[in-house]
């Protein structure tokens, strides 16, 4: 006997079976739906604040069934952007860059009111993300909302740089690279308005945080002090990352810390 | 020329009520027509065989006297023939064996078994398919990753020289089977990320199974899966050696290989190895976000990806007394590949850096070792053409991922680079009784493992599964059942709970300690559809089938560096039950006409387990939202088709692929669902081994998402290629992606953070083969 078998009423059956049983989902994404304008939303162009005080951001959420949950990731813009809502900043000299703040609060409803309010620390001196990352009860995910916080600090001495080697950094684009071997000289000021007690600049690698470079500056409680300094690269030194270290502390004896990553070539 | 003369023909069964039986129940199962002839005639049916090793032999002649009728074997070597008057003959005829002619009994069902005639020939000329499903499709090139993409209906995930994971229809991990002689790669093959040890290289064939609740491929084979032979005995006694050479620039991969195979009397053996070392994967890409933060990407290369693989096989085949044959082989794999460092934790800038060193890899770091012991035995067949087999297998498979220490949002940093390890032991045996009508057998398979290391993603587990399976042909249907036992069983884990401050709050309990015992089985109708004009032949499948959830769908509660997310499994997640109907369909091989093959199924599948979005945040700082290991209901369609042509120098071909996956309660697309698409290649022959051959692969827009899945564009890759084969072997030049262009692979994991496939490449390669004969004395 032979057979002819023709599976095309079987599949046609299931596939009618199972898309008449299928069902829609929502798929509508929750969104930060606060009124343009406020100063302490993450709609902001940008949120200034000072080190040592409070500070409270306020925004509206909405979703078109049910909102979940909102989750506020405040961390340091140094080393990354991000792609939506983020200015190039530039040049920042970061300070207290280690502190951030992760917080998830849960939301009910089409629509709410959800405030964070922290204390920046008086370490902090900066430029910080503020990331608002929205989810709603099917799971949909709502674009993530950036804005920037810059955080102001009267409290540590302030180190700037002015030039290194001749050239403005704020006109750097990525990370500057030197060569083995090179003087990089560095041009700038560290200030306090309790007067610098000790400043220094130092030169580390990366990979094993080996100060290959070091120079203790002389501020004597200066209230503004202008340096010039010589960083000397050694001849041998290892290509790869490497960080400029700026330490300094007040008569107060209050200590900052700052730096930028260098690629040694 | 020396034949040996050892006609048998055996069997006597009568299937008619039986077989009208069955044929009633699948009109009314399957709603399809089936025509009958009506059997007035003198009828004889029965198989044909090769003798020494019960493989059947697809289109042997048979003809039935006094009338002379012809018919030919089907793939299953089943013959049917009928005259109008009383068939008291048979004569079957094949290539290479000894044509017999059979006296006809009383009764209607003829086994033949042929002897192989003894003669000088070329071992690929006469190779089989040795895979024990009948829809198996074979896998000719030895670049697995290149055959994968270019077959339709699979696709490779590029985690690494010989590190991949296979995509069958749109399913990757667990869900695919992959078989090494036999025996299932088990463990730690969840994820995207987890790919399989093996290098084809040193392998005899491959072959790929379509679809999934296919009997001897155990529980795990939802999208399918690939089988990979060890090599056989050549035809001829003497020893072979095939070696190669190649490199890739691009990302700089040199590899070299060699297998050397001595076929004796009584004995066959073979050693081999192959080693490669790789640079870091070239990208057209200069940016990437993670978790909404763009970085910079320098040198147009995914940092630190760098790495190198080693694999060594030694095996032996001996012919012991009274015919048995006992076989043993031992397989080792070892993989230093280097982690993209934007995926562990949140990354600054300058971990980005590619490495000055072409081939180092620094920390993030995957190391992955694997040892595979196996061993079989096997009767010959008894008169009745029966045979018993055993196989045993033990494997010890390491996996490491070292990573720079990071807290898990607040709490003290780690002190050891070891993220995670995953030590695991696993055990395989299955003996079988394997006929002409049927097979039953026994399969046993057991997982240890136990996992360490600071980032937490699942705990240790131990699963052990016992199968107890069969078969039977009648005619044209073949009948498959296998019945399944998992039990499986998980430690606890929790860990300290940090407050921001530093210190301990409580405890984060990751896992809880759990056993669960859990049956399936499968139950299989596969008909063999061969029209009476012989120019096309095919099978029409249905198939019911279970898969128990993977260790890793119960227990995982973590970040997984893999996937990029942080995943939670559910241990109250129950069996997927499918229900599943394909069918395929392939013309007589001819150079004068278009040659096709045409693939098709579908399937439901209930409780079926899919990776989702959950409602809420990960409490760690580089970790998004929580994905849970859910049960919906899906149905998954798809069709994959083949043609081609020679027309004197010139050949054409164009492959395609189409698959839809469906979350049926939602109606959105299952995540990661391969795109339709389309490989159209021209070859032109420049004299008789000259070659060239340009081809465009065509992407289609990836429109089928997920919830929160991006969807992806299409894209056109062409490439070229070039071979010279001279006495002293073979060159080949391949260019992949010549016009270098950015595309994302909707199937990758690393198509979440917007990093592109790998750019262009050009590989040349070199590979020969050395015989030497022994004549036969």
């Amino acid at each position: 006997m032979n057979f002819s078998i023709s599976n095309t009423i079987m599949a046609s059956a299931c596939v009618a079976i199972v898309f008449a049983s299928c069902g829609k989902t929502d798929n509508e994404l929750p969104t930060v739906c606060t009124e343009v304008g406020s100063e302490t939303s993450v709609l902001a162009d940008e949120i200034e604040a000072i080190a040592g005080t409070t500070v409270t951001i306020t925004d509206v959420f909405c979703d078109n069934e049910e909102l979940s949950q909102v989750r506020w990731d405040i961390h340091n813009a140094a080393d990354h952007s991000h792609a939506e809502g983020e200015a190039d900043e530039g040049f920042v000299l970061h300070s207290g860059k280690e502190w951030e703040l992760l917080e998830t609060n849960s939301l009910t409803g089409t629509s709410i009111t959800s405030s964070i309010t922290f204390d920046i620390p008086l370490t902090a001196r900066g430029v910080w993300d503020v990331v608002v990352s929205l989810v709603d009860e099917a799971g949909n995910a709502g674009t993530d909302v950036v804005t920037q916080m810059h955080i102001e600090n009267d409290h540590l001495p302030e180190f700037t740089l002015s030039a290194v080697d001749g050239v403005d950094p704020a006109t750097w684009t990525g990370e500057p690279e030197w060569s083995a071997g090179a003087v990089v000289v560095l041009e700038g000021t560290v200030v306090d308005s309790d007067g610098v007690a000790e400043a220094s600049i130092s030169f580390v690698r990366e990979s094993d945080e080996f100060v290959i470079w070091e120079l203790n500056l002389t501020p004597d409680n200066a209230v503004e002090f202008a340096f010039n300094a010589e960083a000397s690269i050694p001849g041998d030194a290892e290509e790869g990352e490497y960080h400029l270290e700026m330490i300094a502390t007040d008569a107060a004896g209050n200590a900052m810390e700052t730096g930028f990553h260098v690629e040694v070539e | 020329m020396r034949a040996i003369p050892s006609a048998k023909a055996a069997g006597a069964c009568r299937y008619g009520l039986l077989q009208r039986l069955f044929l009633g129940l699948s009109l009314v199962l399957a709603g399809t027509a089936v025509e009958a002839q009506n059997v007035s005639f003198s009828e004889v049916s029965g198989h044909i065989l090769r003798s020494e090793s019960q493989v059947p032999l697809q289109d042997a002649l048979v003809v039935a006297w006094p009338c002379g009728r012809t018919t030919t074997t089907d793939r299953f070597g089943f013959y049917q023939i009928e005259c109008p008057a009383e068939i008291d003959s048979i004569t079957c005829t094949a290539s290479f064996f000894e044509t017999q002619t059979v006296l006809i009994g009383p009764d209607d069902h003829v086994d033949i078994w042929m002897d192989q005639l003894e003669v000088q020939l070329d071992v690929v000329a006469i190779e089989s398919l040795n895979s024990p499903e009948p829809e198996a499709l074979r896998l000719l090139g030895r670049d697995l990753m290149q055959e994968l993409d270019r077959t339709p209906g699979l696709q490779s995930l590029d985690l690494g020289d010989a590190m991949m994971q296979p995509v069958v229809r749109g399913l990757i991990g667990s869900r695919v089977a992959f078989l090494e002689d036999g025996v299932p790669q088990q463990g730690g093959r969840w994820g995207a990320d987890h790919g399989v040890l093996a290098d084809p290289v040193l392998y005899g064939s491959m072959e790929w199974v379509p679809g999934g609740g296919h009997l001897w491929m155990g529980p795990e084979s939802v999208g399918g899966g690939l089988r990979l032979t060890a090599p056989k005995a050549s035809q001829e006694l003497g020893s072979s050696t095939s070696w190669g050479t190649s490199f890739r620039q691009g990302d700089q991969r040199a590899k070299m290989h060699a297998l050397h195979t001595m076929t004796k009397k009584n004995r066959f053996w073979y050693v081999g190895a192959s080693g490669s070392a790789f640079g870091n994967q070239n990208i057209p890409q200069t940016t990437f976000s993670y978790l909404g933060r763009t970085y910079a990407l320098t040198d147009l290369m995914l940092p630190n990806t760098a790495g190198r693989s080693n694999h060594a096989v030694a095996g032996l085949e001996r012919s012991a007394v009274k015919g048995r044959k006992l076989q043993g082989s031992l397989r080792v794999s070892d993989v230093v590949q280097g982690l993209f460092a934007g995926i562990v934790g949140v990354p600054r800038q300058g971990d980005l850096d590619a490495e000055t060193q072409t081939y180092r890899s620094d920390i993030p770091q995957q190391h992955a070792t694997r040892i595979q012991a196996t061993a079989s035995w096997k009767t010959p067949n008894n008169a009745i053409g029966t045979s018993r087999s055993t196989k045993v297998s033990v494997a010890w498979n390491r996996r490491l991922e070292l990573a720079p220490p990071h807290a898990h949002g607040y709490g003290p940093e780690p002190d050891t680079n070891l993220s995670l390890s995953l030590d695991e032991w696993t055990g395989f045996l299955e003996t079988a009784r394997r006929g002409p009508h049927g097979n039953w057998g026994m399969q046993l398979e057991g997982l240890v493992v136990s996992t360490t290391g600071w980032e937490f993603l699942l705990p240790s587990h131990r699963r052990l599964r016992w199968s107890i399976l069969g078969e039977k042909n009648i005619g044209i249907h073949q009948f498959g059942v296998r019945a399944d036992l998992v039990g499986t069983e998980q430690a606890g884990h929790e860990e300290p709970l940090y407050d921001s401050d530093g210190s301990i709050i409580g405890s984060d309990r990751r896992a809880e300690a759990m056993q669960r015992i859990i049956p399936g089985g499968m139950a299989s109708w596969l008909v063999n559809v061969a029209p009476s004009s012989a120019s096309w032949r095919g099978t029409a499948s249905v198939t019911a089938y279970t898969r128990a959830p993977s260790n890793y769908e119960l227990g995982a509660h973590g970040i997984h560096h893999g996937t990029f997310r942080f995943e939670k499994g559910n241990a109250n997640l129950r069996s997927e039950k499918s229900l599943e109907i394909r069918f395929q369909a392939s013309s007589a091989v001819s150079r004068v006409d278009w040659n096709w093959r045409v693939q098709a199924f579908s399937a439901i599948h209930r409780d079926f387990i899919a990776l989702g979005p959950s409602a809420t945040f990960a409490l760690i700082s580089h970790a998004g939202q929580v994905y849970t290991f859910d049960a919906v209901n899906a149905f998954r369609t798809g069709a994959e088709a083949s043609l081609s042509k020679t027309i004197g120098a010139w050949s054409a071909s164009t492959d395609g692929s189409l698959l839809g996956q469906w979350d049926v309660a939602t109606g959105l697309g299952l995540p990661f669902t391969t795109p339709a698409q389309v490989t159209t290649t021209i070859g032109r022959s420049l004299s008789k081994h000259h070659e060239l051959t340009i081809s465009c692969r065509a992407i289609a827009d990836a429109n089928l998402t997920a919830r929160n899945e991006a969807p992806t564009e299409g894209t056109l890759l062409w490439g070229l290629g070039w071979s010279l084969a001279r006495k002293s072997g073979t060159w080949s030049i391949n260019l992949h992606n010549a016009s270098n262009t950015a595309w994302l692979d909707h199937t990758s994991a690393y198509r979440a953070l917007g990093l592109v496939a790998q750019g262009r490449w050009m590989q040349i390669s070199f590979t020969t083969s050395v015989k030497r004969n022994n004549k036969i004395k």
